[in-house]
């Protein structure tokens, strides 16, 4: 719990900042700036939901404001036509612009990059021109039967009546936003979020329910809009088809981008460059276009060389600082290490994990088809593996990742089943075997280097529903077994090669693994990273109880490790069998080994 | 395959037949006509600009966002210059002379340097490019209603009884033409082959030797063409504005999601269908207001059709 509420550097100046925001600036603006101050803090809030799903999902999402403005209209709606208090109403808008969020994330679980964008401008420009169409409320002939200009003048809070204590009021609900953006990052969902930007494949074989995920991530960055939406609308007090416009959204992402979308002080910057940059051009006699210029120039500049924008470079700017005057180097850039298991307790390395791990069952194969259009991938595949260590071997091609992506649920069956124990795999999701102790590394490590190691691997345990306490120690097991202990803390994109390796294994053998799959381990290694980590393999089952398939090139390392081995050859089965057996097999050194004479 | 094939196509008629039928039953034939006209129009207007941001697409990996602000810049200065005297040929020439200059320095200069980013990264650098160009050409023209005429809007031609201006049937030729000259292009010379090649893998074509740098530049060249005269007819045809203008790549996404960034029939096809279908629905009373929303709700149920089914699991590079 400490971990939670833990401040960071960069942390303790926001809050400063905020202070000095609430207290001083609201009495010493002029009554021109407090509105500009408002709006520029509401912008705030919405660039930091786009911002914090470009920075953590990698998504790019471009309705920000369509949803803002449907948030305002909600509320100012709400405010004439009824007697609610305005916090009521508020929320009222924030949950409508909610459930849009969640309608927006339906293409998102199918579509990426490029088109999730294209999808979402689209919709935006749809909402644009049905408040445009639709003119409600100020105007038009009004909606749900009120008519606009006939209700009462539009109430703002009890509390804040002036433009000054209006002002204080939306930094309070922006800073507690974004106080909730914060706290997702270093709770569950930041954790699936950065495997899911990493890969969809490997958050769903961690147990990452994705399509939750992205939903969430969705509502949550459609709810800010629409409280910053309905803030704003609270500020100006009248609303038309020219104060939320679809073609802004692009703006809010470009200038989440410029601003630096990893940090709080970014979303700031970009806040400010929207709304103050063209109020002081007007101050100035210039005229306001010019923003357009200095934004895009921003835009390009911040793409080519600056990839964590402004907020990024004062970041480091100030760390570079510190560095010179002999205080404590931050960490990369400011980043801030969230909550992890605590370093580890090695003394524990034999305790088995009591939730259900381990499999006491062979590992059975029946049947197994797979069909890519007209390339038979397996072709009727069967195998039951009974031993600890099973290797799969086969030319490239021959089907292994095929294999594997069967277990892992990401590819259909034209016909076969799965079935471990009693367990039939192929009637979970794919992230529901990762729950129930399905584990696999990928061929390149699929680890999310904006999260530290100790975090990488409890994504595994999230789903579970352990105790904190629990969940803390088996991280830290998990990673004294493969001797990462040390580096819990440290930034997973700090490692090298061989460590994160080892990071990929202590995910596979956290929290009660049953069957542990990996594809190419030993690819890219020296000869003496491939001695230990077939050492660390042969340990896993005595430690954790799971049974580990392997499919390597390594001949030797198969033959070192597994006493079972199944050689695949363009999707067809050529021999199953104890690996020595195997391996002397005509056939199999005819397709594998490369002798040409059978 | 053949079989999904002919049922899609079915599928498009029949859709198209029921869309143009539920909206202009109870219309004379005459006035379903003149909409029907003026909506290919439109429709070769945001098939142009999609046609222009796939040919680039293909080639150099970048989604251009800034093809609309180009055509922006050289209509303006095109108005510009007809203002100022000078002979209108010439003054057409300029805009897109200046369009390609704008393009072309953005492809030899910026593009090159993100050259190995991911896809939405570029399209994201374009973003900023055209912010750039939209601020310079808002800042130069300040918003006063404008109007470029060309001669061919005087001029009527008789088709089927209904009178189209000579505008409209150019660019409704120019948008069939410009596919097909773009389909033998890409077919028949060996520029078309390494654009080709470089569409299909980026870096095996590089080691093979495709002179990357070159055909790229070609095809930004080709892209500026069409998006200054994309601007010049959109300005005569719809509304002389900087932003409008610039912000006509989104219909122009829309008509090239519809032919999946790649293929350019049906780009054309895609864009001609939400010119229409947009223009009709000028006829209904009801969803008159929801015109300009067709074509994004057309490009979003495309793009979701093309999904169906599949599991979206792995990316390319996975």
């Amino acid at each position: 719990m400490r971990r939670l509420f833990r401040t960071t550097p960069s942390g303790r100046i926001g809050l400063l900042f905020a202070l000095f925001a609430l207290l001083v600036v609201p009495s010493v603006a002029g009554n021109q700036w407090l509105n500009i101050f408002t709006s520029t803090a509401c912008f705030a809030l919405a660039v930091a939901g786009v911002a914090f799903m470009y920075a953590r999902l990698g998504m790019v999402s471009l309705t920000q404001v369509g949803l803002m403005g449907v948030g305002g209209w909600v509320l100012l709606r709400l405010n004439h036509g009824t007697t609610l208090p305005f916090e009521a109403n508020l929320i009222a808008a924030g949950a409508v612009t909610m459930v849009l969020g969640m309608i927006l994330a339906l293409p998102a679980l199918r579509l990426r990059g490029l088109y999730l964008a294209l999808v979402t401008l689209m919709a935006a420009g749809g909402i644009e021109i049905v408040l445009a169409t639709f003119q409600f409320p100020n105007g038009g002939a009004g909606f749900w039967g009120v008519q606009t200009g006939s209700g009462e003048p539009f109430r703002r809070p009890a509390i804040a009546q002036t433009d000054e204590s209006y002002l204080r009021y939306t930094l309070f609900v922006v800073v507690l936003g974004f106080l909730l953006i914060e706290l997702h990052r270093r709770l569950a969902p930041g954790r699936a979020w950065a495997l899911i930007r990493r890969s969809e494949a490997a958050a769903m074989s961690a147990g990452v329910n994705v399509t939750l995920y992205k939903t969430w991530a969705f509502a949550l960055s459609g709810l800010l809009a629409g409280i910053a939406g309905g803030l704003l609308a609270g500020s100006l007090g009248l609303l038309d088809g020219g104060t939320f416009r679809a073609s802004e959204s692009v703006l809010v992402y470009a200038l989440a981008v410029v601003g630096g979308a990893n940090f709080w002080l970014g979303a700031v910057i970009a806040a400010a460059l929207f709304r103050i940059l063209p109020a002081l051009l007007n101050n100035w006699g210039l005229d306001a276009d010019l923003s357009f210029v200095i934004f895009g120039a921003g835009l390009l500049h911040a793409v080519i060389t600056a990839p964590n924008g402004i907020a990024g470079q004062v970041m480091d700017l100030a760390a570079g600082l510190r560095a010179r005057l002999g205080w404590r180097p931050a960490g990369p850039a400011g980043a801030v290490a969230g909550e992890t298991g605590a370093a580890g307790e090695p003394g524990a390395a034999v305790r088995r994990f009591d939730a259900a791990g381990g499999l006491d069952a062979p590992i059975e194969i029946r049947d197994l088809t797979v069909r890519f259009g007209g390339v038979l991938a397996l072709d009727r595949v069967e195998a039951v593996f009974t031993r600890p260590v099973s290797g799969i071997i086969g030319p490239n091609g021959a089907g292994k990742t095929t294999l594997m992506n069967v277990f892992s649920g990401f590819v259909k069956t034209e016909s076969g089943s799965i079935r471990a124990g009693d367990t039939d795999l192929m009637r979970l999701p794919a992230h529901r075997r990762g729950l129930w102790g399905l584990r696999r590394s990928f061929q390149r490590e699929e680890i999310a280097d904006d999260l530290s190691v100790g975090q990488n691997v409890a994504v595994q345990l999230d789903g579970l529903g352990l105790a904190p306490g629990v969940r803390q120690a088996e991280v830290a097991r998990a990673l004294a077994m493969v001797g990462l202990a040390a580096q819990a803390e440290l930034p997973a994109g700090a490692l090298n090669s061989y460590q994160r390796r080892l990071v990929d294994i202590a995910k596979c053998v956290v929290g009660g693994p049953k069957i542990i799959m990996f594809d190419e381990p030993a690819g890219g290694l020296s000869t003496e990273e491939t001695r230990a980590l077939g050492d660390l393999i042969l340990q896993i089952h005595a430690r954790t109880g799971a049974m580990t398939l392997v499919i390597d090139h390594d001949v030797d390392l198969i033959a070192r490790i597994c006493e079972e081995t199944l050689v695949l050859d363009f999707g067809k089965q050529i021999a199953f069998g104890r690996t020595a057996r195997v391996l002397a097999d005509p056939k199999v050194r005819a397709a594998y080994l490369g002798l040409e004479e059978v | 395959m053949t079989q999904t094939k002919t049922f899609n196509w079915l599928l498009y008629l029949v859709l198209m037949a029921a869309i143009v039928a539920a909206l202009g039953w109870d219309k004379p034939g005459k006035i379903l006509g003149l909409f029907f006209v003026s909506g290919l129009a439109v429709g070769s207007l945001y098939a142009l600009g999609g046609i222009g941001m796939v040919v680039l697409y293909r080639a150099t990996g970048v989604l251009n966002f800034a093809n609309g602000a180009a055509g922006a810049a050289g209509a303006m200065t095109a108005w510009q210059l007809v203002e100022w005297g000078l002979w209108p040929p010439l003054a057409w020439l300029a805009c897109i002379g200046l369009a390609v200059a704008i393009l072309l320095g953005y492809g030899r200069l910026i593009a090159p340097r993100l050259a190995w980013r991911e896809p939405v990264v570029k399209a994201v650098a374009t973003l900023g490019f055209a912010l750039i160009i939209l601020g310079v050409v808002s800042y130069l023209w300040i918003d006063d209603p404008r109007k470029l005429s060309l001669p061919t809007d005087k001029i009527g031609i008789q088709l089927l009884g209904l009178r189209v201006t000579a505008t409209r049937l150019i660019v409704f030729l120019a948008s069939l033409g410009i596919v097909a000259g773009i389909y033998l292009y890409l077919t028949r010379t060996l520029v078309g082959l390494q654009m080709r090649s470089l569409a299909n893998n980026r870096s095996l074509s590089a080691l093979i030797g495709i002179p990357i740098l070159r055909v790229e530049t070609i095809a930004w060249g080709i892209s500026g063409v069409i998006a200054g005269f994309t601007g010049l007819m959109f300005g005569d045809l719809i509304r002389l504005e900087p932003t409008v203008i610039t912000f006509m790549v989104i219909p122009s996404i829309a008509a090239a999601v519809c032919g999946r960034l790649e293929n350019l029939a049906l780009v054309l096809l895609g864009g001609l269908s939400m010119g229409v279908i947009e223009s009709l629905l000028t006829l209904s009373p009801v969803l008159k207001g929801a015109r300009p929303i067709a074509p994004f709700v057309i490009a979003a149920i495309v793009l979701l059709w093309y999904q169906r089914g599949t599991r979206l699991t792995f990316d390319s590079k996975d």
